[in-house]
């Protein structure tokens, strides 16, 4: 009898340990917010204001999976790291958005500056001397 | 229709707990209508079909289980996937408009540079044909048997005996190469030409005006056979009214009697 406590005793706990009847450690999903955070990060997301409101929630919210991970809590786990993803994703396409309407000023700065530039159109005769 | 209603607030009844739509669901279904509506939208179809997928799964957790955390979770991820689709075709455009705006700008400094072009090839042509009608006015000036400039313009004199030998309006052979650098020099120029015929003061006046006149023709005509437009130039026969030495001596009288080829202003 003492025997058989034992080994259900045991079981249970190996099953606490193992999660058992909880999820497994979402480390495709960790492993894909951490990428997308550090994608975000790379291409300069925390130097565009919107962008970097968004890494922040990523980062913050990556940081809170980690805990609940080592907690063993890794349904809550899952979501927050799905949330994290999500806005890293943002944080670096806002970060592009910014970097193309950049662009797109320039662009139109530089061709409105050389429309304004007199020069030498047809129909104006320079003087030779 | 009513059966499905009754079903459904049956179904939120036995979810219990707060039914009213999270605020997550709300700001998700509102964030994907502005992506749609986005100017460009169309460029960033993929994204917008995956924010599509991200708010039906919201809303699919929402009918089965009302607002739990992982509804609210989903909705979380809509939005932001809404936000994408939305942010990623602006980006497009915005590219879009820096890249025609490049070109139209290559296109303007192509033109500009072709025009540039065209006015750097007139403008040598000018230099040339300038350098053309000074050679000749130097070949002309040396070709006349005197020139000098005054009010009236460039003249050019040639004495009647070198023009005219002993004839009375027939230009001499000898003239002829010299009265040819002249018609060079007239036919480059736009200038307009007066030729004015001269005598001395000897014999009669009517006789000496006819023959002024007579010699000024034929130089004219010369002229005009080598080139020189006709509506640009003409003859007059001033006889002796305009000596330019004194009749009294041989020398000066020899020097009156000629034919001015004149330059105006």
């Amino acid at each position: 009898m003492k025997r058989l406590t034992s080994i259900i005793l045991a079981t249970c706990v190996i099953g606490a340990l193992a999660g058992c009847g909880k999820e497994a450690i979402p480390t495709e999903r960790l492993g894909r917010a951490e990428g997308a955070v550090r994608s975000a990060r790379e291409t300069g997301a925390e130097g565009e204001p919107s962008a970097a409101l968004h890494l922040r929630l990523a980062q913050d919210n990556l940081k809170r999976a980690k805990m609940l991970i080592d907690n063993g809590e890794n349904t809550r786990a899952k979501y927050l790291l799905m949330r994290a993803e999500a806005d890293a994703d943002l944080a670096r396409t806002l970060n592009d958005e910014s970097k193309a309407k950049q662009m797109e000023q320039r662009a139109m700065s530089d061709l409105s500056n050389a429309r304004s530039v007199p020069s030498g159109m047809p129909g104006t005769r320079t003087e030779v001397p | 229709m009513l059966r499905n209603a009754i079903a459904m607030t049956t179904l939120m009844l036995l979810v219990g707990c707060s039914s009213t739509v999270p605020p997550e669901l709300v700001d998700a279904r509102a964030a994907y209508q502005r992506a749609a509506a986005t100017r460009g939208s169309g460029l960033a179809q993929t994204d917008l079909y995956e924010a599509r997928q991200a708010l039906g799964r919201a809303e699919s957790s929402y009918s089965d289980v009302g607002s739990k955390p992982e509804t609210r979770d989903l909705a979380y991820v809509a939005e932001r996937k809404a936000q994408i689709a939305r942010s990623r075709a602006t980006a497009l455009a915005s590219m879009e408009q820096a890249r025609n705006a490049q070109l139209e700008r290559q296109h303007l400094e192509q033109q500009r540079n072709a025009a540039a072009r065209m006015n750097l090839e007139r403008a040598k042509g000018e230099l040339a044909q300038k350098d053309a009608v000074i050679s000749a006015e130097r070949q002309a000036r040396m070709a006349a048997e005197s020139a000098k400039e005054d009010e009236r313009g460039l003249v050019l004199t040639m004495g009647s005996a070198m023009l005219f030998g002993p004839s009375e309006a027939k230009i001499a052979p000898a003239a002829q190469e010299r009265l040819t650098k002249i018609a060079e020099l007239l036919a480059k120029s736009k200038r307009q030409v007066v030729v004015v015929g001269h005598t001395d003061s000897s014999g009669k006046a009517e006789k000496n005006e006819a023959l002024s006149q007579k010699r000024a023709d034929a130089v004219r005509t010369f002229l005009v056979d080598h080139g020189v437009p006709e509506e640009r130039i003409r003859a007059e026969g001033v006889a002796s009214s305009q000596p330019i030495a004194d009749n009294k001596t041989t020398g000066g009288r020899a020097s009156n009697r000629r034919v001015e080829i004149i330059l105006q202003k």
